[in-house]
Parts: structure tokens; C-alpha cells; sequence
């Protein structure tokens, strides 16, 4: 089991904003965290990622908890934020250098990797820039070569396709699967339900910081049977009966 | 439109209180009571000694009005997002231009009025002047600077002038040829000059006064205007909107590779490359050390250098030490699996070799001011010591204390 929260309740003060959490990852899996604005999905990224402390409940990966193990939970994650997080200080090279630094990576084989991404990306030109100069696309991209050179178990991907381009989103789709293949678990927050629908494994439904459903788009289809046949219409109508 | 602009207007004079409490401090006051004494008395000093018919003074008049309605900016008080959210208001924004320009221009001409009044002495001795002229001057400066905002507001609409001509012709060249006229002819035909001008000025205005704005020049400009209004601020206290952007120096490269990007050696990376990056902290170090130089290039004697070395390398040391902070923020130093055991460390020998090159530039210029030996190396030996116990006992206590 790559990821397994349970029971957690959790928030940024004293009121809770989840409330009572439970779901899992398995190895090799890509879930999909769906959810409206304000649902919860980046508190409980933030909880995953260790950034917020749960009041109660326990988050593992990999059998590890940040309690017992802060350095061996901690190296199994890379994390792609909602909105870039940049050294204004350090150039494009750098912050790579500070990526493969802190995942204890083989510099020669992580620079391999690097380039290649870089490549993909269209950043490969850019290596002495300021990133934190860069456009909101571009920044992603960033990001995600970051990410993606660390090899981590465990990839925590929170709305990656706003601001990039189609070809970048293609391309951040393989990735993704390349990772898979390789054994890799990807937890994925995100609004663009049409392009979850058609790659992620299952569905994590987050509403109101409670878990509405989980389950593969086959499953939803049977426990909702008259939603509709997209993961799109399937939530449009729950989160409608929500509100009502 | 009008409220907004009273209400913009109304929280930039509370912003401006409030900084000016921290510029206004008791010592500055003091300090400046005695530096405005002290030029007066020169002032008046020097006007004794003059009379009509030296050749040099008009020059002067000259360049003293043409710097004088080159200060005071146009103050539009708009604001980053609103491009997007006045966007359909563009129409009356013009009336809010207006308002906004005669804000500014009566801010400029308080402080014509005050270089004017300063003048005054100076042009009665040296031109034998009437009332009638120096009235003149006052008008002349006062309508040259009405033209001078003017091709600020002109700016802020798209009309296809060139922005160097417009900048070159009403900033530069009119202001200069108007004034040459009233000091080296008669001061009432430059009046009358200024306000021919001014009137044509007005009538373009008039005639483009409905035209589309451009709203990124406009929003520049205040910015530009406000950064550099919080940095003057800034000198005195913390302005937290003022964020200087990161300078690459790629010069110091070549040094700062010499920290191999190794695991144990992550924190040396990061702190190298962000103190001698970031503006805030490099500057710092820079304005101290230089502060320190040259200070200590100009005092003599055998204790006071000595106290000056110790209290600089302590100030400067003082100052760098919540840079440790720096990277908290960043989420990413909560995420990474960082060994945390040597971030201090690494810390100390960043903030040790700083301490050390300042104390060597300071120990040189000791040794040029004062040619003493004895000195120098009591200096030398004190500097060690001390930048020894700061390493050794100082930084860490202060970084638990935080």
C-alpha cells in the first residue's frame, strides 16, 4: 500500500476542514483526487505532504509515518504544488542541483534524466535563468522536472494542467504513466475531470472534507446509475444533490 | 470615480504618515536641524560676498530652477490589478486623471515655491531683480512645471507621439530654453514664454482627453514611482513591499562553484547562493562593509579604529545571522528528506568567510589611514578573536533564541 490515510481530521486552526478522511493509493496506482474549490483536496495534500499536522487519524506511506520515520516518509514523496514554489534566488541548474542534493541522487544519471525532461519541455536552453522570472506555464515545467528526475515512490500532483499547453500536458500525461510503469503511485488533485476520466485508475469524490465516493469509473457508474455515463456528469450530480 | 480617487488619496497619506513617523525619528531631526543651520549660515555668508555682474550666478540660477522642475512626479495612485477591474470604468477614469494631476501639481509647486523662496536672496543681490521680475520666475517655474506633468498625463493615452520626443521636448528642452530666457533676457518674457506653451500643451490635452488609455505605461510609472518612494523609506525602516529582485551575478560563479553539490554539503549551497543573491542581505553586507571603509579611511588614533573593527564586524554579523530563516518559507525545505544535523553549521562557515573578507578590507584600510604597525596588528588579532567567538558561541545561541 503506497499511501494510506485513515480516520484523519484535520485543518488549518482549531475548526476542522476534513473531517474523518479515509482512502488509499496502492502501488503502481494513479488516483484521482476530484472536488470543487473548497472541497479539501489541497488540505489534505498539505496533510499528506506533512505541511499540516492531523489532529487525529494517521497518514502512512509505505508503512512509514512522518511520527516515527520524518526522513524516510519525507524522501518517498515529490510534490508538484498548485502554484509554483521557486528560490527567487537560485537559477534553473540550481534548483535541479538542489532536487538531486536533497533525494541523494546520482548526479551523472540524474542529469541524464534532467536533460531529457528538459528537452521535452522546451527548458533546456534556460538552465543559468531565474526560474521564479518565468511564466506560470513555464514555472509548472519546472516543477515538474523537479519532480520527475527524483525517482520518489510516491508522486502528490495538485492541479498540474492549469497554465500549461496542450503539447505540455500530453507530455506530462506520459510522464506520468512512464512513472506508473516503473512502480511508481501518483495521488492527483484536479478540476480537468474529462482528462482524469481517461487516465486515472479510480476516483477519490471530496466534498465538504468528507469522502463522498470512491471507486473506478465502473464502479461509480454502478453506484450511480442514473448520473449519467462521464465521470464529469457523475459528479456534476452528486455535487448538485450536495448542495441541495 | 471621484470617492475612488479620495479614498486612494486618503490611503496614501496614511501610508505616507506612517512612514514618515520612522524617517522623523528625534536623531534624523537633529541631525538635520543642524545641517540646515549650518548651510544657512553658509548661504547667508556667501551672499555677502556677492554682486551684480559676476559671471558665474545666473548659471547658477539656471541650473538650480531646471533641477528644481525636474522633482515631484505625477501620482496617479493606480494599482496593479486595476486593469482588470476598472477596465469598463476607462471612460471616467479620465476625470480621475485629472484629479489625481492636480494633486501632483500642487505637491510639485509647494516645493517650487520653496526652492523659489530659497532663490530669492540670490537673484535680488546678483540681478539687481524688482518684485515684478521674481514674480515672474515664481510663474515661470510654477507653469513649466504644469508643462513638465502634463507629458507625464499625455503618456498615459494612446496617442502616437514618441515617448523620447514627448520626454526630450516638454521635460528638457522647453523647460531649458524657457529659463535661459528669463535669467540671460527678462524674466517676464520667459513668464510669458512658459505660458504660451502651456496654453498649447492644454489644448492637445483637451483634444485627446477622450482617447484610450494605456494602462500598462500608467500602472509602470506608479509603481516605478512608489518602489522608489518605499525605498527612500526603506533607509530608515522595513518596508515590507519593497522586495528587490534577486541579482544573478554571474561574476560570482566562479567562487560559488567551488561548494560541490554534494548531500552533505546541501545548506552551503542553498545559503552561498541566496545571501550573495538576494538583494536585501547583500546589500546590506555591501552598504555595511563600505560604511566601515570608509569610516575607518578617515579616523586616526590607536583605540577608536580598534572599536570601529569590532563594532562593524559585529553589526554586519548581527544583521546576516536571520538569514538562516531565509528559506523557511519554502515548502519544499519541509518536504525534501534534508539531513538537518549540519544546516547550522553549514550557516557559520557561510556567515565566518563573510566576516572574514569584510574584516580584511577593514584591517587594510586601518593600516593606509593610520601607518601604524602596532595598531595594525592589534587590529588584526582582535578581528580573529572576535569573528572566532561569534562563530564559535554567538550565532547559534541567537538562532535557538529565535
Amino acid at each position: 500500500m503506497a499511501l494510506n490515510v485513515s480516520h484523519v481530521v484535520g485543518g488549518y486552526s482549531q475548526i476542522p476542514v476534513l473531517k474523518d478522511i479515509s482512502f488509499d493509493v496502492k502501488d503502481g496506482e494513479l488516483v484521482g483526487l476530484i472536488g470543487l474549490n473548497g472541497a479539501g483536496k489541497s488540505t489534505t495534500i498539505n496533510h499528506i505532504i506533512g505541511i499540516l499536522k492531523p489532529f487525529s487519524g494517521t497518514i502512512m506511506i509505505n508503512g512509514k509515518t512522518i511520527e516515527n520515520d520524518n526522513r524516510d516518509y519525507k524522501k518517498q514523496i515529490a510534490y508538484i504544488p498548485e502554484i509554483p514554489v521557486l528560490y527567487p534566488e537560485l537559477t534553473l541548474k540550481e534548483h535541479l542541483e538542489m532536487t538531486m542534493m536533497a533525494y541523494h541522487l546520482n548526479h551523472t544519471q540524474a542529469w541524464k534524466e534532467a536533460k531529457r525532461l528538459l528537452r521535452i519541455f522546451r527548458l533546456d536552453n534556460k538552465l543559468n535563468w531565474f526560474p521564479a522570472n518565468f511564466s506560470k506555464g513555464m514555472k509548472q515545467k519546472v516543477m515538474i522536472v523537479c519532480a520527475f528526475i527524483t525517482n520518489a515512490k510516491l508522486f502528490i500532483i495538485d492541479e498540474p494542467f492549469l497554465g500549461l499547453d496542450p503539447l505540455a500536458v500530453s507530455d506530462l500525461i506520459d510522464l506520468i504513466k512512464q512513472q506508473k510503469q516503473k512502480g511508481s503511485s501518483i495521488l492527483m488533485s484536479t478540476h480537468v475531470l474529462d482528462t482524469a476520466e481517461r487516465f486515472c485508475d479510480r476516483f477519490v469524490l471530496i466534498h465538504g472534507g468528507k469522502i463522498r465516493t470512491e471507486g473506478t469509473l465502473e464502479q461509480l457508474r454502478k453506484k450511480f446509475p442514473h448520473a449519467g455515463s462521464s465521470l464529469n456528469d457523475i459528479y456534476l450530480s452528486l455535487a448538485r444533490d450536495d448542495r441541495q | 470615480m471621484k470617492t475612488l480617487f479620495k479614498t486612494r488619496l486618503s490611503h496614501h497619506l496614511m501610508e505616507l504618515a506612517k512612514y514618515l513617523r520612522y524617517v522623523l525619528n528625534d536623531f534624523f531631526v537633529i541631525a538635520m536641524m543642524f545641517f540646515v543651520g549650518g548651510l544657512g549660515y553658509e548661504y547667508s555668508n556667501l551672499l555677502k560676498t556677492l554682486h551684480p555682474g559676476l559671471a558665474w550666478t545666473n548659471w547658477v540660477i539656471l541650473i538650480v530652477l531646471f533641477l528644481s522642475v525636474q522633482i515631484g512626479r505625477y501620482a496617479t495612485f493606480l494599482k496593479q490589478p486595476d486593469y482588470v477591474f476598472l477596465l469598463p470604468e476607462e471612460y471616467s477614469l479620465h476625470q480621475y486623471l485629472k484629479q489625481s494631476f492636480n494633486y501632483s501639481l500642487l505637491m510639485a509647486g509647494i516645493i517650487q515655491i520653496l526652492v523659489w523662496f530659497i532663490l530669492l536672496p540670490f537673484i535680488e543681490v546678483t540681478n539687481h531683480a524688482n518684485n515684478i521680475d521674481l514674480i515672474s520666475y515664481l510663474i515661470m517655474i510654477l507653469v513649466i512645471k504644469f508643462i513638465w506633468l502634463s507629458s507625464n498625463l499625455m503618456g498615459g493615452y494612446r496617442i502616437n507621439i514618441y515617448k523620447f520626443n514627448r520626454t526630450f521636448l516638454l521635460k528638457w528642452l522647453l523647460p531649458f530654453i524657457t529659463i535661459s530666457v528669463a535669467v540671460f533676457v527678462n524674466p517676464l518674457l520667459g513668464c510669458l514664454i512658459s505660458i504660451i506653451f502651456a496654453i498649447a500643451v492644454q489644448f492637445k490635452l483637451n483634444q485627446w482627453s477622450h482617447s484610450s488609455l494605456d494602462w500598462l505605461f500608467l500602472i509602470n510609472n506608479e509603481e516605478k514611482r512608489m518602489h522608489d518612494l518605499y525605498q527612500f523609506f526603506n533607509l530608515f525602516t522595513d518596508v515590507p513591499k519593497v522586495n528587490p529582485k534577486p541579482k544573478r551575478r554571474k561574476y560570482l560563479d566562479r567562487i560559488l562553484n567551488q561548494i560541490h553539490p554534494t548531500q552533505k554539503n546541501i545548506y552551503l549551497y542553498l545559503y552561498s547562493r541566496g545571501i550573495s543573491r538576494d538583494s536585501k542581505f547583500s546589500n546590506l553586507y555591501l552598504r555595511l562593509t563600505i560604511i566601515g571603509m570608509v569610516l575607518l579611511l578617515f579616523i586616526h588614533g590607536e583605540a577608536l579604529p580598534l572599536f570601529l573593527n569590532v563594532l562593524f564586524i559585529y553589526m554586519i554579523g548581527f544583521q546576516l545571522i536571520p538569514f538562516y530563516f531565509h528559506f523557511d518559507d519554502n515548502v519544499f525545505m519541509h518536504i525534501y528528506p534534508l539531513d538537518q544535523t549540519n544546516q547550522i553549521q553549514s550557516f557559520e562557515r557561510i556567515i565566518t568567510g563573510l566576516l572574514l573578507f569584510s574584516s580584511i578590507l577593514f584591517w587594510i584600510v586601518s593600516f593606509i589611514a593610520n601607518l601604524s604597525v602596532i595598531t595594525s596588528i592589534l587590529i588584526l588579532i582582535i578581528d580573529l578573536v572576535e569573528i572566532y567567538i561569534f562563530k564559535r558561541f554567538y550565532i547559534r545561541k541567537r538562532i535557538q533564541k529565535n
